[in-house]
């Protein structure tokens, strides 16, 4: 879209550093424009007009206008705030995580309007769906399907022929599953039959139906596995609030857990 | 190719303007002036200096009980017995117990975590003392535990962590209140800030 010196657009903020003693550079995803930074000047001032609408999560209508090296956000205005009175930690790490993939997966300056949905659609659903990881396994398809990258999940991707149902392989170099024939092509490992399905269910669902499936914790974890690492293969680098995450859990049964028995209060 | 701020037979020079260059926000130009200015000031002023940089490397520390820093160890507010050690007030940073006191309110005892857990920079418990503060409850045993991190992102889940950790741990745990700031205008408050302050809206 031609852009004017001053415009106008809708975003979902990110991320955001501080610079200099007042500043921050705002990481944004627009509607109209894609992945952008910005400076917000000033912002970390107490008296701030723009500080309580940039925090990350939060969706926003903003009026941008052009600096010397990147934009300027000169006017923001919360269109939906991330924070509810049910936000809970859970609901923090899982809006970070979709704002990092968000970040992870796009480039600067493509606008894509149904990622831009996609995104809106799923602050609003961790806040309040029953089983956030469902949720967050269908973000990853649409996602992923979005940018180009839908996993094959029917059927074998050499042979274009159905694998067998207890012998399923998933590739990330293919790009989704092989059969029994066919995984020597690739590097590939073993997914199950559960799995797969589960996979074929999310990726024809739309956002209200992805809660509907229900997943044992085996095949949530499997699911989990898959997609997260599929990810992280297609931008060839580590998710940092997947990191965060893995390194909470060890922190959770180690530190905690002895901290825990000390108190004499019943782990969680 | 040398550095731009490489003087030939001027070595401390360089060195210092490389220092300066080191430290957060200090640009190679900024650096160079601070250093200039340096060379011109008087001997005592730049020795007083070099002092304080001294002393406080030597001689600063972590309170074993609140992580604050502190010259002794435990800090004095750790060793005030005026203060009320039933109450203790967690906070991201040793300059956010400065704010705290300034405002003369607050009677209680300090934690200092040192950050505020961030997803998004992998920055988790086991970064910040968060263990200490587990440890000295479980010691303790605090009346009140008051969470005192900062409203935004990072902050919010620091919050929210430590008060699903603490949640059956029989101590009462409570947020500072959120609303608009004084000298603020309505007109330009996000709609989150708005809510909050009418929830903790109180009878005048």
């Amino acid at each position: 879209m031609p852009r004017q010196y001053s415009y106008a657009t809708e975003a979902i903020i990110l991320r955001h550093s501080a610079v200099g003693e007042t500043d921050r550079l705002v990481t944004l995803y627009s509607k109209n424009y894609g992945k952008m930074r910005a400076f917000a000047r000033g912002v970390r001032k107490p008296h701030s007009k723009l500080s309580g609408h940039l925090e990350p999560l939060n969706q926003v209508n903003l009026l941008i206008t052009q600096g010397r090296n990147l934009p300027l956000i000169t006017q923001a205005d919360m269109i939906e705030g991330f924070y509810t009175p049910s936000t809970n930690f859970e609901t923090i790490v899982s809006g970070c995580y979709v704002a990092d993939c968000l970040d992870a997966f796009t480039v600067e300056e493509v606008e894509n309007q149904p990622l831009y949905s996609l995104a809106c659609r799923q602050f609003k659903q961790v806040q309040s769906v029953a089983n956030i990881q469902t949720q967050l396994r269908f973000f990853e398809l649409q996602l992923l399907t979005m940018s180009g990258y839908q996993p094959e999940v029917n059927v074998c991707l050499y042979c274009r022929n159905p694998p067998e149902r207890h012998s399923i392989y998933f590739s990330f170099e293919a790009g989704g599953i092989l059969c029994q024939d066919c995984k020597n092509q690739f590097d590939c490992f073993g997914i199950s039959e559960t799995s797969t399905k589960a996979l074929r269910y999310l990726l024809m669902a739309t956002t209200g139906d992805a809660q509907k499936i229900r997943m044992p914790e085996a095949v949530q974890k499997e699911l989990a596995h898959v997609l997260t690492n599929y990810l992280q293969y297609i931008i060839d680098r580590r998710l940092q609030s997947l990191l965060f995450y893995r390194r909470l859990e060890k922190w959770e049964s180690t530190a905690v857990a002895n901290l825990k028995t000390i108190s004499g209060r019943k782990s969680t | 190719m040398e550095p731009s701020h490489f003087l030939p037979g001027a070595l401390s020079v360089s060195r210092l303007i490389q220092a300066f260059n080191r430290l957060p926000g200090i640009g190679p130009k900024s650096a160079q002036r601070l250093t200039y200015h340096l060379i011109r000031m008087d001997e005592d002023e730049a020795y007083a200096l070099s002092e304080a940089i001294r002393d406080v490397k030597e001689k600063i520390d972590f309170c074993e009980n609140c992580q604050n820093i502190t010259e002794v160890n435990p800090c004095a507010i750790c060793m005030d017995s005026s203060r009320d050690h039933s109450i203790l007030c967690v906070v991201e940073e040793p300059l956010d117990v400065l704010a705290l006191e300034r405002t003369g309110s607050y009677s209680g005892l300090y934690h200092v975590l040192h950050g505020a857990i961030s997803p998004m920079n992998n920055v988790g418990p086991n970064d910040l003392r968060l263990e200490e503060l587990l440890v000295r409850i479980t010691t303790i045993h605090p009346h009140e535990l008051i969470l005192a991190t900062n409203p935004n992102l990072e902050g919010e889940a620091t919050a929210m962590y430590i008060k699903e950790l603490l949640g059956g741990a029989g101590v009462t745990i409570t947020r500072l209140a959120k609303g608009l700031p004084m000298g603020s205008d309505l007109e330009y408050a996000d709609s989150s800030t708005l809510s909050q302050a009418f929830e903790g809206r109180r009878e005048l």
